[in-house]
């Protein structure tokens, strides 16, 4: 892979969790060490009350009121919370003059879910008869054209939909793109919201832990559910000096890649999840020794971290420092692998590295153990972002410091 | 950008609908096993059997990437879990029905079938989906030199999505019992590369244009194709979906093919409309080229609802 | 337990959708996983969903479920051992 001597630079992001809104609020709370995560409630579920969740503590009109954001341009919960980080991203890289040249790369999972299972039964019932753009917001990629529509973008609109890799390879997509000289700017990212039909889902997998999630213990037994959105402004690095924007990290490498080995379980021998890591230092023009840290998938499920922590093993060896951030988060689908970037440019930024909670025991196969104190003045350098979908899409990603 | 090898499943009938033009079904036993067959909804097999069908028949000896595009997914499983979740009062739910649902079903499966570890990518973006299939694939030939890509789209239809489109007035009024917009679905597999030999035809030219940056996208689509020069030997393939439409909307382009003396046909009769329906245009722009038909140029003048509409130029090799 | 046996082949059948399969072909104490019929993890989560649905026992771990799932007569045991308040 040749690199080019122009660089993939971050100027702008933005980022609404669980952990708060925007990015100072963001990684603020994750220095903590607390858990925000909270039991689940106000999903009109029976399982209200019942799961520890990654619950963002406003209501949708809550949202758009303390945002002001457009209400017709915002009528689900994945729409707002895009809208949210989308503007604070913008606002942050000072980008709003150079809307005309942003390409938009997004990523959700359930699109407008939220807002289509509240009213599917009286829509079968013919007790409600939706709209065109009721239609419309049921689709993935409503998200995207809402924002472009609201922002005038001039380049061209992406949304990509791969599980939990999804946000991960919208950054993918937006780093090719920039170093193919096919655009300047790209803003990617990602935005799922919380919803019964996914919240069911995930039950019926039988891989959702009651209680806190426990990232690569021994004794795991699945994951929190969360919501969120984060997005990143990638940006040539000429482009960028040309109008004095400094790079917050740089995007050094990527990789995407399908396992071949089962539809909804990673090879316990960590092969899909090695090919991902592999690759993606390849790309960067790294070596393995100048990762010095792994921001983990680590949903907390069986066969993700055991996968995971395998391949981290094989990679890198038991010196590793890595952890799970979904312990802070839950998992937030689509938008995890562009909070987990947006979070890892602020431990870059700071120089430091949060504490994985909950951990007791390393996995026996691997015998790994996640960085469990709080870290700082290590000399971050290069951070590498795991994300791993359904259906074997493994996708890594690499930011480093901007000197 | 060469297309090797095409292989689709669409309705193509022009005789009237029940409820929407509803795909072919090939078969595909050659390609699954009896205990696959059970979990593969019409979509996924259909999806997975094309993009199969398709790899063996453009000769390809590898792939550097496998990347897709729907424009709503697997509405049928997504309906359906919603419905059990209703009926089974949110427990006992099937793993099975949800795993269907989402969108990158057909490109997990597709991976583990073929074997590949490559680059692997679902784009689900209403109507600039097939532009931006083709974007990506574009993207990896310029990546890799003599890369070689499987490229898909997949739409399925169901009874309540057409419902709420024909309520909502989204599918225009109701005439003679059929209402002015019939919609469709279907599935279509290409092999990509930059590679002459062995091809079908050249994608030389693909563009999208929207209104939702603030411009005229039927403004732009027309004077994109007044700016072009087409020989007479070019059909273009528009994409109306009525009379109504093909003056209101194409009815600049109509003037220029008047004024040039050039060929057209349209394509909605046969597959009906969804998000990704220019792949059923590509198939058919293949097909011409491919049967001496007297042309070597197909021009696709396409749109979907109200926001966005595609251009794409293809030729003989 | 015969009966039970039977019926639960049928469901099964059902459940999975094993199209090609009568009550016949499914052999009572092979294993359902791994080799005899070769099932994997979805249909065992299916296969608790069957339990929940058409019996009223919900399995909440999955590895529990795979003892109970080992073969169609170590279900009907299950099954009645649980109606009978065990």
């Amino acid at each position: 892979m040749i690199i080019d001597r122009s660089e993939v630079w971050v100027t702008g992001v933005g980022i609404i969790s669980s952990l708060g809104t925007g990015f100072k609020e963001n990684i603020y709370n994750i220095k903590s060490g607390q858990s925000p995560l909270k039991i689940l409630q106000g999903l009109n579920s029976i399982h209200d009350g019942k799961y520890i969740v990654g619950q963002i503590p406003l209501t949708d009109l809550e949202l758009i009121q303390k945002h002001h954001l457009d209400y017709d341009e915002n009528l689900n919960r994945t729409s707002i919370m895009a809208s949210i980080a989308f503007e604070e991203c913008l606002t942050s890289a000072n980008a709003k003059s150079f809307v005309s040249s942003i390409t938009i790369a997004c990523a959700t999972t359930v699109g407008g879910m939220s807002s289509t299972e509240s009213k599917f039964d009286e829509i079968i019932r013919k007790e409600y008869t939706p709209d065109a753009v009721f239609i419309d917001e049921m689709d993935c990629g409503n998200m995207g054209r809402m924002l472009q529509n609201q922002y005038d973008t001039g380049g061209e609109n992406f949304t990509i939909s791969t599980a939990c890799s999804s946000a991960s390879n919208s950054i993918v997509l937006g780093g090719r793109l920039i170093r193919s000289g096919k655009s300047k700017m790209v803003i990617a990212g990602g935005s799922d919201s919380l919803s019964k039909f996914v919240l069911n889902g995930f039950l019926s997998l039988k891989n959702v832990d009651k209680e806190a999630c426990r990232p690569f213990d021994a004794s795991r037994s699945g994951l929190n559910l969360g919501e969120g959105a984060a997005f990143l402004l990638l940006e040539e690095s000429e482009h960028a000096r040309s109008r004095n924007a400094k790079p917050l990290a740089i995007l050094k490498g990527y990789c995407n890649v399908n396992e071949t080995y089962h539809m909804t379980g990673s090879s316990p021998d960590g092969d899909g999840a090695l090919l991902a890591m592999k690759g993606a230092v390849e790309n960067s023009g790294l070596t393995p020794e100048d990762i010095d840290f792994v921001h983990a998938h680590g949903t907390s499920t069986i066969d993700n971290d055991l996968a995971e922590s395998v391949a981290l093993n094989k990679l890198f060896g038991r010196e590793i420092s890595f952890a799970s951030s979904k312990c802070y988060t839950g998992h937030t689908l689509a938008a995890s692998g562009a909070i987990s970037s947006v979070l890892s440019i602020g431990m870059l930024d700071e120089d430091f590295i949060y504490p994985a909670l909950n951990f007791n025991e390393p996995i026996p196969e691997s015998g790994l153990t996640p960085n469990i104190n709080f870290m700082s003045d290590t000399g971050l350098k290069n951070v590498m972002i795991n994300s791993f979908g359904f259906g074997g899409n493994n996708t890594s990603l690499i930011f480093s410091k901007a000197e | 950008m060469y297309i090797h090898s095409i292989y689709s499943a669409f309705t193509e009938s022009t005789q009237p609908v029940e409820v929407y033009k509803k795909m072919s079904s090939p078969d595909f036993s050659d390609i699954f096993e009896k205990n696959e067959m059970r979990r593969l909804s019409p979509l996924i097999k259909n999806g997975v059997g094309c993009g199969i069908k398709a790899y063996k028949d453009s000769n390809f000896t590898y792939l550097n990437g496998i990347i897709t595009g729907t424009g709503k997914g697997s509405i049928s499983k997504i309906e359906q879990f919603l419905r059990d979740i209703d009926t089974y009062h949110e427990s006992a739910l099937n793993p099975g029905i949800f795993i269907q649902s989402t969108h990158n079903t057909i490109n997990g499966q597709l991976g583990l079938k073929l074997g590949y570890n490559t680059y692997n990518m679902t784009h689900v973006n209403q109507g600039f989906t097939f532009n931006n299939v083709l974007m990506d694939a574009q993207l990896i030939l310029s990546e890799k030199k003599e890369g070689q890509v499987l490229a898909g789209f997949f739409e399925e239809n169901t009874e309540f999505n057409v419902d709420i489109h024909q309520r909502s007035g989204l599918s225009g009024n109701l005439k003679n019992g059929e209402y002015e917009i019939i919609w469709g679905e279907g599935v279509s597999f290409f092999t990509l590369s930059n590679q002459t030999e062995g091809s079908l035809s050249k994608i030389n030219d693909f563009k999208s244009f929207t209104n939702l940056n603030g411009s005229d996208h039927w403004r732009s689509l027309n004077e994109y194709c007044k700016s072009k020069y087409f020989q007479s030997d070019t059909l273009f393939l528009l994409g109306s979906n009525n009379e109504k439409e093909l003056s209101s909307h194409y009815g600049e382009i109509l003037e220029l093919l008047n004024n040039n003396n050039l060929q057209f046909r349209t394509f909605k009769n046969r597959c009906g409309e969804f998000d990704t329906s220019s792949s059923y245009a590509l198939k058919v722009a293949v097909e011409v080229l491919s049967k001496n038909e007297g042309y070597s140029k197909v021009i696709i003048c396409n749109h979907f609802k109200d926001y966005v509409n595609q251009f794409v130029e293809i030729s003989l090799p | 337990m015969e009966d039970l046996i039977n019926k639960l082949k049928l469901e099964i059948i059902e459940a999975l959708n094993l199209q090609d399969h009568s009550p016949e072909d499914i052999d009572t104490d092979a294993p359902l996983f791994g080799s005899g019929l070769g099932l994997d993890s979805i249909d065992s989560l299916e296969l608790m969903v069957l339990l929940e649905r058409n019996y009223g026992i919900k399995i909440e771990d999955p590895r529990k479920g795979r003892e109970v799932l080992e073969s169609v007569r170590s279900m009907a045991r299950f099954i009645q051992s649980q109606e009978a308040g065990a």
